[in-house]
């Protein structure tokens, strides 16, 4: 019989896939984009974030807030019932950029806890409560920034350089639990929040959208890779940053930070 | 006389023994969570150093009891800072305690980060360098892992502030190779034959001082520079 409809194409899809996943920061920009990707693929989906997107949702959404470490604290226990996961993605992130010394330090706190602090603490919670599954799939994201250097957004920086070594590191740990462990490395992506950290006026023509992104990035992290890119092109600047820091740092000093206007956190 | 020398973590280990090398010449500000003997004894028979007690684990305020250190001792200008503080704990990161994860992000970076922000006016008063200590690690560490990630954040923050600051402030970061601390011991690590590779405390602190003046962003210091010779081919700190 021919399905002719999407709604019980999407039904099929879930009988067949029957797998659970978690995000965080599941309600804009490239996490927004993974849930719908992974929804469409029938999975059931677990999102984390702040803000409740509009409308009817065919995932769960928990109202978490990622900067608590409380609220942290409390997580593995609360996902449970949501549980045990067979991919889990920590993409929730936020970024400060301005001069350095300009912003308060409450704010690079803020940055630490939800871009590398909280991500670390529930990877190690979430394998020792068994919140995963033996055969899962574990991803970090960080930035194309790890391979260039970023002045103007130094302690975003540091945090996505902490989270790409950290992922790097329990590769071998995780794995001995079944868990493949994969880290993101995106380029800039045409979202609210890149939009709000870049100088202005600046052209977002080479932003990929995020819908793509996540098209890009889902297979290399359903497949267990440890380094992921979000196309060639990005790959391509990961390698020049690589090879000749200076330079790619130098052009980012004079297109980026020396055209911020005001800091933003 | 001499510099206006801050160094944080130098009440035992490697920043103990910098502290040695430079209380000759330098006004030094040793910051640490406790002081140890021979530093007070130290601190009574010269007037150039002073000892600043504080936790690395609470950022924020390690940031205000040096500024209110360096207010009440006036120093207004600062030559170089030499933030050495560390920690870590070697587990297996499936088991790795939320608490050991915070204090060694915490202590290795975040203080670090509200420390060089407190320092800039005086540094750029003092033409100063900031001299951040980082890790061989920095590449990933399976049983180090909290620890590999906050000294290769710390890689990127100097990496971001070397251009931030060009011209004004200069941004050095050094990674070291394994070392005889007390850290090891600290952090559960059993050494067995690889202790070979280990530096001194001694001989890190000198290859350290004699990096100082070098102009590019980072550089390794490990045990293969000390055999090369780099403790007695650069010069110190004058």
């Amino acid at each position: 019989m021919p399905v002719s409809n999407k709604v019980s194409n999407k039904v099929s899809n879930k009988e067949l896939n029957n797998k659970k996943a978690l995000i965080t920061g599941g309600s804009a920009g490239l996490g927004k984009a993974l849930v719908e990707e992974l929804c469409e693929q029938g999975w059931t989906v677990t999102s984390l974030d702040l803000k409740k997107p509009k409308g009817k949702l065919d995932y769960t959404f928990l109202k978490t807030d990622l900067s608590d470490r409380t609220v942290i604290d409390q997580l593995p226990e609360k996902l449970i019932e949501h549980g045990p996961f067979d991919l889990v993605i920590f993409n929730a992130g936020i970024s400060a950029t301005g001069k350095f010394e300009e912003m308060p330090i409450s704010a690079y706190e803020k940055l630490m806890i939800v871009n590398a602090e909280g991500p670390m603490v529930l990877a190690s919670q979430f394998a020792n409560k068994g919140l995963m599954t033996a055969k899962s799939n574990m991803a970090f994201i960080s930035s194309l920034s790890h391979y260039t250097g970023y002045p103007g957004a130094a302690v975003y920086a540091a945090t996505k350089d902490a989270i790409a070594v950290y992922a790097k590191s329990i590769i071998k740990p995780f794995s001995n639990l079944g868990i493949s462990v994969s880290c993101a490395f995106t380029g800039p992506l045409k979202t609210e929040h890149a939009v709000r950290h870049s100088p202005k006026n600046a052209s977002d023509e080479d932003r990929m959208l995020p819908q793509e992104a996540a098209k890009l990035i889902l297979p290399g992290i359903l497949s267990g890779k440890s380094k992921v890119f979000n196309g060639y092109k990005t790959m391509a600047i990961a390698f020049a940053g690589w090879l000749m820091p200076p330079v790619v740092s130098y052009i980012l000093l004079k297109t980026v930070y020396n055209k911020l206007d005001k800091n933003v956190f | 006389m001499g510099r206006n020398i801050l160094i944080t973590g130098g009440t035992t280990g490697i920043g103990y023994q910098l502290v040695r090398r430079l209380a000759q010449h330098h006004q030094l500000m040793v910051v640490g969570r406790a002081p140890n003997e021979q530093l007070i004894e130290l601190e009574g028979l010269t007037n150039n150093v002073i000892i600043v007690k504080t936790d690395f684990n609470n950022p924020a305020k390690a940031a205000i009891d040096i500024d209110k250190a360096m207010k009440k001792a006036k120093w207004d200008i600062l030559n170089n800072a030499i933030l050495n503080a560390g920690t870590g704990f070697v587990c297996d990161p499936t088991q790795e305690e939320p608490a050991a994860i915070r204090e060694t992000l915490n202590v290795n970076l975040l203080a670090n980060i509200a420390i060089s922000r407190m320092l800039k006016k005086r540094l750029i008063a003092g033409r100063g360098k900031i001299t951040f200590i980082g890790s061989m690690a920095r590449k990933g560490k399976e049983n180090f892992a909290s620890y590999a990630a906050s000294k290769a954040g710390l890689h990127g923050l100097a990496r971001a502030l070397h251009w931030e600051w060009r011209g004004i402030v200069d941004v050095q970061i050094l990674h070291l190779g394994p070392t005889k601390t007390q850290m090891h011991k600290k952090a559960g690590m059993k050494l067995g034959f690889s202790r070979h590779f280990f530096t001194s405390p001694e001989g890190m602190a000198a290859m350290i001082e004699k990096s100082i003046h070098k102009r590019r962003l980072s550089h390794n210091l490990t045990v293969f520079q000390d055999l090369a010779g780099s403790t007695f081919l650069s010069k110190g700190l004058k």
